[in-house]
């Protein structure tokens, strides 16, 4: 499975959405239901599937999906 | 008591759709049950302090609750269970349940307010020769009050150990009320899982849990003892980004472990403090507003109490209104030490236009006027779906909030007028973010300025304010994500004072809805004063207190 995939699971079960289709232009403001609690869900199901670690809240500044695939690249395997 | 034999159903594509509610004697039974007393879900009063306002049904409870909608199975024995707590639970809502079984030996449990998911629980079954029973419990329990350990306490390798059994009577009470026997799960388990809520709630890390998520699993030996169990737990991490506690723990019949649990819950704060050091750091104490008059709304705590301070500490004589917070109204009198007679305390409920009546007349006959009314008062904000079945809680909270405003508007704008007053009323930045898990208090605050616009057209002596701060550090934002960014109340509290004491106020409605703030270059300022844009300072500038 490749990394967008993979990031794909992780948003589904977050956001308990089968459906849910990721782009690289999409913001928090673009998926229903991603508020402060669903945040640290999100935080920590990235880190669990990837085996990383965010330093702080690192996730919040990133401005879209794009932008987090660009850092989950730079620091898993692909 | 053994389970009774009823149908089983194995078919893996079925799914199931059902309505559950708690009530404060569902919290209170089962806190009897699992000796879990944890204040979050049994006092009113504490929970008020809390970011959920009220109090939190029992995680494990709602686990129970979604175990006792699950198909009969008196072939299967539970193996496991992993649930997440993805939002609190409350009294008098209706939750959807659903339950899907994605194979013969798993059953995923979702409750839902509306679309919000609330709680996933999935059970893992093992089949089994003969039917779990609900075998004879034993009570055992060496904690009565929970534990008030903070993160210093909770260091990696902290361990707790006890003796622990539910309450039987109650214990009974609880399998009835929500139908567990013939699940699959024997009381031993049952206890097991109330354990978990126990340890969370009571010990690691006690009174200041918010239950995240568990994962239980269950041995055979769980159901051969005869006595109350023994436990075990240890502190594994202390996640500081999140306050989040990792804690392992054991649950054993004698010296055989039965049951081993990993659990994950945050560690809540205090309840942020307003300071009136900190106000005094950003806006020296002075006599700008001395012979004026401030009546608060909701005074006690969180912005309120921090605007009664900054008046105070300007020389403004403040009625200050609370409704049940007794203990933090006399808390921000006394922070004003030798000046705290400048502070009036009046309780009352604020929406209540003959409570209103009475604070004016009282108002009256002590000062003779009054210059500024501050309506901050507020009900509990929590996330609420747009629902047509949840509507009736958002008009409840439309009511409430509205009321909080009008009666005080009605009652003293005339009184205002005579004095050229300020009539300021707390709005939010939610007007223009529109979030999406708040319409109740975006549609509420809109129609409060609304009223405001109305005011100032029709009252055009008094000078009107709208308030719109951002998120504000409160004891509704007080938790690992809510404080990020959360502008201090003391900021907005001095922005409000020095907004007061510029000279320009030409516009009415005013709205101030930027909260930039410098430090007082002459701290023995007596009167008011226009400071230059050169003297202000992005509130960037100022440290956000995370902790």
């Amino acid at each position: 499975m490749d990394l967008h995939a993979r990031l794909e699971d992780v948003f589904r079960q977050v956001f308990d959405n089968d459906q849910l289709t990721l782009r690289d232009d999409m913001t928090a403001t673009d998926i229903e239901g991603w508020d402060s609690v669903a945040h640290i869900n999100l935080m920590f199901g990235i880190e669990q599937a990837f085996g990383i670690r965010f330093k702080g809240n690192e996730l919040a500044d990133m401005t879209n999906i794009g932008e987090l695939k660009q850092f989950l690249s730079g620091k898993v395997p692909c | 008591m053994a389970s009774p034999e009823r149908n089983a159903s194995g078919n893996p594509s079925r799914a199931k759709t059902a309505t559950i509610s708690f009530t404060g004697e569902d919290l209170a039974r089962f806190s009897a049950a699992s000796h879990d007393h944890n204040p979050l879900h049994v006092s009113e009063e504490y929970a008020r302090a809390t970011p959920y306002g009220e109090p939190v049904v029992f995680g494990i409870l709602g686990v129970l609750a979604a175990l006792g909608q699950l198909p009969d199975r008196p072939h299967h024995r539970l193996q496991s269970l992993s649930v997440e707590f993805r939002n609190p639970l409350t009294v008098g809502v209706s939750y959807r349940l659903e339950v899907s079984t994605p194979s013969i030996d798993c059953e995923i449990v979702k409750l839902y307010d509306t679309t919000r998911l609330m709680l996933k629980a999935t059970f893992a079954f093992a089949p089994a020769q003969v039917p779990a029973q609900l075998l004879r419990i034993h009570e055992g329990s060496s904690v009565s009050e929970a534990a008030d350990r903070t993160k210093t306490d909770l260091t990696p390798g902290t361990r707790v150990t006890g003796e622990y059994g539910p309450g039987p009577k109650e214990f009974v009470q609880v399998v009835t009320r929500w139908g567990l026997s013939g699940k699959g799960a024997t009381s031993h388990q049952i206890a097991a899982m109330m354990w978990a809520s126990f340890l969370v709630g009571m010990e690691l890390p006690g009174q200041r849990a918010v239950f995240w998520r568990l994962i239980l699993s269950f041995l055979p030996e769980l159901d051969t003892h005869n006595g109350p169990f023994n436990y075990e737990a240890v502190v594994e991490e202390l996640d500081e980004r999140y306050d989040l506690l990792h804690t392992t723990g054991t649950l054993s019949s004698g010296h055989t472990p039965g049951a081993t649990a990993q659990m994950w819950a945050f560690v809540r704060q205090d309840s942020p403090q307003p300071s009136l050091s900190r106000i005094i750091n950003i806006l020296p104490p002075s006599q700008r507003l001395s012979g004026k008059v401030a009546l608060v709304i909701g005074g006690s705590r969180g912005l309120g109490a921090a605007i009664t301070q900054a008046l105070a500490s300007q020389g403004c004589s403040v009625v200050m209104n609370y409704h049940r917070s007794t203990q933090e109204a006399e808390r921000i009198r006394a922070s004003l030490g030798a000046d705290a007679d400048r502070i009036m305390l009046l309780q009352g409920d604020a929406a209540d236009t003959e409570w209103c009546a009475t604070a004016r007349q009282t108002t009256l006959n002590r000062y003779g006027r009054l210059d500024l009314l501050i309506c901050n008062a507020s009900p509990p904000i929590r996330p609420l779906p747009f629902a047509p079945e949840r509507l009736a809680q958002f008009e409840e909270f439309l009511a409430r909030s509205l009321a909080l405003v009008t009666g005080p508007m009605a009652s003293f704008l005339g009184t205002l007028a005579e004095q050229g007053g300020w009539n300021i009323v707390l709005s939010s930045s939610f007007v223009t973010e529109l979030p999406a898990e708040f319409p109740q208090y975006v549609t509420t605050k809109s129609a409060v300025e609304g009223l405001v616009r109305w005011a100032a057209r029709h009252y055009p002596k008094v000078h009107h304010l709208i308030l719109r701060p951002p998120k504000l550090l409160t004891d509704q934002t007080n938790t690992a994500m809510g404080r990020q960014g959360a502008l201090e109340v003391e900021q907005a509290a001095v922005s409000l004072v020095r907004h007061i004491c510029s000279a320009d106020h030409s516009e009415s409605p005013e709205i101030l809805e930027t909260f930039e703030l410098k430090r007082d270059p002459s701290p023995n300022r007596d009167a008011c004063e226009q400071p230059g844009p050169a003297d202000w300072q992005p509130a960037r500038d100022q440290p956000i207190r995370t902790s």
